[in-house]
C-alpha cells in the first residue's frame, strides 16, 4: 500500500499544480493574489529539485544545454542556420558533410565513399566552387580546383561548438567565393573541453574509427590535444556485377588548441592540426593504345598541416579588435595530378560603434598561396607552379534606423587577386522586427567567384572510346590558354533575397527564404578545334578552353519549420525548391547542366528523448531527379538509437536504411551509396 | 473486483504516462538541464554567504534574488518560495539600476553590459552571479562555467570584499579563485 501511495505522490503534485494553474489563469482574483505567473506553478513541478544536493554533488552532474539559438540568429539579415553540437551528436554522422544534410536549403550528395557535393541555390558538383568553408577561421576552400575537398575537412566532431551556415552571398564580410554561401565551423574553446573523451566504433561501412581527446588547464591557459583515426570501406559500382568501387580511405589526424586569457581584455588562441592518410579513387579511362574504358584504381596519399594564431582584444560589448594569422600546407597526390599548396594568411578586424546608431565592422587581409605540381596521369599544370597574392579590405555598417525595429546594413568588400584584378562586392540589407519574435529581411548583393589555378594553368586530357556515331577513339583536351587576358575570368552573381523568421508559438518556429540569383560567366569549356590525327592510331582530336561560357538564372524557396510538441520531442521539416535556366554564350561539346542540383529536396526529422536516458532520432529525406543520367529521385531513411548513462554514451546508427544501395550522383564510374549500420561508444572522463 | 483491478492497472499506466509527459526524461535520466544545475549552485553558494548586517531590514525580511536579463528556462524563477538561511526567497526581475533592494543578482548570459550591473551591485552589497563569459574576471563575484559538461564556479574575492560580502572558506575550497 505504501509503495502505491509513493508512486501516486508525484502525479498528485502534478495534478494539484495543473489545477492551481487553471484556477490562476481563469480567475483574475486569484491571479492578483498570487504574484507568480501561472506557468511558474507548473514549471516548479517539472524537473528535479537539485537545491538540496550538496555543492560537490552539483559540480559532478553532467549537464546538457538546450539548443539555445543565440539572439543574433534572429537578428541576422540573411538565410542563416546554426547546426548545434546537439544536432551533430544526434545526427549520428561520422563525417562533416553527412552532418550538413540537416542544414535546410543545403544540398548534399555523396558521389562515392570519399567524395561529397555540398552546395545550394541550384548548383552542385564535386568542387562546388561557389561555397566558402572556414574551419576555426581558416579557409579550407582550395584555390587549386576552386572548391572544397570534403574528405580532408575534419576534426573531432564532439569538439565542435556550432556550424553556422549562411546561404546566399556573404561576400562583404567573408570575401570572394562566398557566392552561394558560407559554412563556418567553430570548435569549442579549450576551457570548454576539459577532461578526457574517448570514442570508438565500427560498422558495415566504417571498418573502424576512434578518437582520443584530453583537455587540461595550466593557470589561465587551457589546452586540449586530440588524435583521431578512421578507415572506411569502399562502395559498389551501380551496374550489374556490383563490383567494388575502389574508393576506400583512411586518415589519421591529430592536433591541439590552446586558449589563454592574458588579461581582462585580451584572449589569445593557438590552434594546430596535422593529418596523413590515403584516399582511394577509381576512374574509368581509355588510352589510344587500348581504346576501351577500363577501371583503374589509384591510391592517393594525402597529407596536411596547419597552424592558426588569433588575438582578440575586447574594449566593450560593441567594440573589439582581432588579429589572426595562419599557415596551411597540404599535399595531395590526386589521380589527376600531384599537387601541393602553402598558404600564408593574415587579417585584422576592428568593430566599433559610431554614435549610438552605427555598428561598424572593418578589416584588411592578405593571403599568399604558393602552388606546386607535377605532371599527372591525364592532367598537367603549365607552368607547374603559381604564386597568388590576394589583398582585401572591407567595411560594413549596421545602422539602427528605428531602435529595436529597423536596421539597414550596408557593406562592401574590395579584393585584388593575381588572376582577376580588382573585384568589389557590395551588399545592402534591411532588417525589420515588427514584433519581438518576428523578423523580416531583404538583401541585394553582388558576389564573385575568382578563377582557380586549374582554370588558369591546367590542361586536362582524356580519351573517349569509339562509339556507334564516331567509330574511332576521340582525344578531348581542355586547356587554360596561354593568354591570361583572354582566359577564364571571375564568375559574377547578383542576388536578391527576402526572408521571414518567426517564433509563432513557443513550440513552433518558421524560417522562410525566397531568392532570385542571376549568374554571369559561369565556367563552360569553349570548343576550339576538331581534327583527325593519323598517329599513333587514327583518332579524332577535340580541343577546348576554360571559358566564362554561360549565364544562369536561378530562383527558389527554402523552408524550415521547427515543431517541438513536448520538451522531450522535437521535429524539423525542411523543404527546398529551385528552378534554374541556363543561357549559353559559347559553343561547347559539354552540357551546362552537369552542375545542376535537383529541383526539390527536403527532410522530416524527429528527435525523441525516451526514459532511462534513451534517445531515438529518425530522419527520412527525399531528393528529386537530377538532370539526365546523374541520378534518379530517391527517398532514404537515417535513424539513431542512443543511450546515455553518466559519462557513457552508446549509439546504434543506421544510414540509408531503405535501399541496399542508391546512387546520389553518377560520374563516369557510377557509384552507389550503400546501406550501413554502425555502433559508437563514447566515454567522458 | 476484476473491474477494480483493471481500473487500478489502467490508472498506474496513466500515471506512468503522465510522469513521462509531465516530468519528462530530464528527471529520469542522468543528465539534467544546465540551467537547473546553475540555479541549484547559486542557491547553495548563497547558503555559504554572509551579507552586511544592514542588508536586511528585519529578521523576517525575505531574501531577494533579482534576475537581470534572461533567465534561461525560468530556472531561477523556480527557486521562488524556497527557504534560504531562515528567510523566504523571493525571485523577481530587475531593471539594471534597480538592484538596491536585492541581495543576490543573477545576470543572464546575454546581458549586454555587465559592468553597470557589477558597479551597482558593489554599491548595494549584492552577491552577483552569472554564467556570462568570464564574468568573475570582469568584476563579477561568482562566475558559473561549463567545463566539459560539468558546472564549476569561479570566485572573484576582491569584488566580494569591496561589496562587504563574506564567502565561506568551504566555498573557496571548491571554486577557482580569479582576479580581474
Amino acid at each position: 500500500v505504501t509503495a502505491t501511495l509513493e508512486s501516486f505522490r508525484p502525479a498528485r503534485r502534478l495534478l494539484i499544480g495543473a489545477w492551481v494553474a487553471i484556477v490562476a489563469s481563469v480567475s483574475p482574483l486569484s491571479a492578483q493574489e498570487k504574484p507568480a505567473p501561472p506557468s511558474t506553478t507548473i514549471e516548479r513541478q517539472r524537473g528535479p529539485d537539485l537545491t538540496e544536493l550538496p555543492l560537490e554533488a552539483l559540480m559532478n552532474l553532467e549537464v546538457t544545454s538546450v539548443a539555445k539559438k543565440p539572439q543574433r540568429v534572429a537578428d541576422a539579415a540573411a538565410a542563416i542556420f546554426v547546426l548545434t553540437q546537439e544536432d551533430i551528436r544526434r545526427s549520428g554522422a561520422t563525417t562533416l558533410p553527412e552532418a550538413l544534410r540537416l542544414v535546410p536549403g543545403l544540398y548534399v550528395a555523396r558521389q562515392d565513399s570519399n567524395v561529397w557535393h555540398v552546395n545550394a541555390r541550384g548548383f552542385t558538383g564535386r568542387f562546388s566552387s561557389q561555397f566558402l568553408v572556414l574551419l576555426d577561421g581558416r579557409a579550407v576552400y582550395t584555390p587549386i580546383f576552386g572548391g572544397v575537398v570534403w574528405s580532408l575537412v575534419d576534426t573531432v566532431l564532439e569538439d565542435i561548438e556550432r556550424i553556422e551556415v549562411i546561404r546566399g552571398p556573404g561576400a562583404s564580410l567573408w570575401g570572394a567565393n562566398a557566392v552561394n554561401g558560407i559554412i563556418n565551423i567553430v570548435t569549442k574553446r579549450a576551457h570548454d573541453t576539459q577532461g578526457g573523451l574517448a570514442s570508438g566504433g565500427g560498422g558495415t561501412e566504417e571498418r573502424g574509427f576512434g578518437t582520443l581527446r584530453y583537455g587540461a588547464k595550466f593557470g589561465d591557459v587551457a589546452v586540449r590535444a586530440y588524435a583521431k583515426y578512421f578507415n572506411r570501406d569502399e562502395f559498389v559500382v551501380n551496374q550489374p556485377g556490383h563490383e567494388g568501387a575502389g574508393d576506400a580511405w583512411e586518415i589519421f589526424r591529430s592536433g591541439f588548441r590552446a586558449d589563454a586569457e592574458v588579461s581582462e581584455h585580451d584572449t589569445v588562441t593557438l590552434i594546430g592540426n596535422w593529418f596523413k592518410g590515403s584516399v582511394d579513387e577509381t576512374v574509368r579511362m581509355a588510352t589510344l593504345a587500348s581504346p576501351v574504358l577500363a577501371s583503374k584504381e589509384f591510391s592517393q596519399p594525402v597529407q596536411g598541416l596547419d597552424v592558426t594564431a588569433r588575438w582578440v582584444r575586447t574594449f566593450s560589448a560593441t567594440s573589439s579588435l582581432q588579429l589572426q594569422l595562419y599557415y596551411d600546407w597540404s599535399r595531395l597526390d590526386t589521380l589527376r595530378v600531384p599537387v601541393s599548396l602553402r598558404t600564408y594568411d593574415g587579417e585584422l578586424q576592428y568593430r566599433f560603434p559610431l554614435g549610438s546608431f552605427n555598428d561598424i565592422v572593418t578589416g584588411v587581409g592578405y593571403r599568399h598561396h604558393h602552388f606546386d605540381s607535377e605532371p599527372g596521369n591525364f592532367a598537367i599544370f603549365v607552368p607547374p607552379t603559381a604564386d597568388l597574392h590576394l589583398f582585401n579590405i572591407f567595411v560594413q555598417d549596421d545602422v539602427t534606423l528605428v531602435q529595436k525595429m529597423l536596421h539597414l546594413i550596408l557593406g562592401t568588400k574590395i579584393e585584388h587577386t593575381t588572376y582577376s584584378g580588382l573585384e568589389w562586392e557590395p551588399n545592402a540589407r534591411l532588417l525589420w522586427t515588427p514584433a519581438p519574435n518576428h523578423t523580416l529581411w531583404g538583401a541585394v548583393s553582388r558576389a564573385v567567384r575568382t578563377p582557380s589555378i586549374a582554370e588558369r594553368q591546367e590542361t586536362v586530357s582524356a580519351v573517349a572510346p569509339p562509339t556507334a556515331t564516331v567509330p574511332i577513339p576521340t582525344v578531348v583536351t581542355t586547356h587554360a590558354g596561354s593568354n591570361p587576358s583572354n582566359g577564364f575570368q571571375s564568375e559574377k552573381l547578383l542576388a536578391y533575397e527576402i526572408g521571414y523568421r518567426g517564433q509563432v508559438r513557443p513550440e513552433l518556429a518558421f524560417d522562410l527564404v525566397a531568392f532570385y540569383h542571376y549568374y554571369q560567366g559561369l565556367q563552360l569549356d569553349e570548343l576550339q578545334t576538331v581534327s583527325l590525327q593519323p598517329t599513333p592510331v587514327l583518332h579524332a582530336d577535340i580541343t577546348s578552353r576554360f571559358k566564362n561560357g554561360f549565364d544562369s538564372e536561378v530562383w527558389g524557396i527554402e523552408l524550415l519549420a521547427e515543431i517541438d510538441p513536448a520538451r522531450w520531442w522535437k521535429c524539423r521539416v525542411a523543404y527546398t525548391w529551385t528552378e534554374r535556366h541556363d543561357f549559353r554564350r559559347v559553343k561547347s561539346i559539354f552540357p551546362t547542366n552537369t552542375t545542376r542540383a535537383p529541383n526539390q529536396h527536403g527532410y522530416v526529422r524527429s528527435m525523441l528523448d525516451l526514459p532511462e536516458g534513451f534517445e531515438l532520432d529518425v530522419t527520412p529525406r527525399w531528393v528529386s531527379d537530377l538532370p539526365k543520367g546523374n541520378a534518379r529521385e530517391y527517398i532514404e531513411l537515417d535513424a539513431r538509437l542512443g543511450w546515455r548513462w553518466r559519462a557513457v554514451e552508446l549509439a546504434l546508427v543506421g544510414r540509408n536504411l531503405l535501399h541496399a544501395e542508391h546512387p546520389e550522383f553518377e560520374g563516369v564510374l557510377p557509384v552507389a551509396v550503400q546501406r550501413e549500420v554502425l555502433f559508437k561508444a563514447t566515454l567522458r572522463f | 473486483l476484476r473491474g477494480g483491478r483493471f481500473i487500478r492497472i489502467g490508472f498506474r499506466v496513466a500515471v506512468v504516462l503522465l510522469l513521462i509527459v509531465g516530468v519528462g526524461p530530464p528527471a529520469l535520466g542522468d543528465t539534467v538541464e544546465d540551467s537547473t544545475v546553475k540555479a541549484a549552485i547559486l542557491f547553495n553558494v548563497a547558503r555559504f554567504t554572509e551579507w552586511p548586517t544592514t542588508s536586511f531590514g528585519s529578521d523576517a525580511a525575505p531574501m531577494v534574488l533579482c534576475v537581470v536579463g534572461a533567465d534561461p528556462d525560468g530556472a531561477m524563477e523556480r527557486l521562488d518560495g524556497k527557504t534560504l538561511k531562515g528567510r523566504s526567497l523571493r525571485v523577481r526581475a530587475a531593471a539594471d539600476g534597480g538592484l538596491r533592494a536585492c541581495h543576490i543578482a543573477y545576470v543572464g548570459p546575454d546581458h549586454p553590459d555587465l559592468r553597470e550591473v557589477v558597479k551597482a551591485a558593489e554599491q548595494f552589497g549584492v552577491l552577483t552571479v552569472s554564467d556570462a563569459d568570464r564574468f568573475a574576471r570582469k568584476g563579477g563575484m561568482i562566475g558559473l562555467v561549463n567545463e566539459g559538461g560539468k558546472i564549476r564556479f569561479e570566485i572573484n574575492l576582491k569584488a566580494a570584499q569591496q561589496a562587504g560580502i563574506k564567502l565561506s572558506s568551504q566555498l573557496l575550497k571548491l571554486a577557482s579563485i580569479v582576479r580581474n
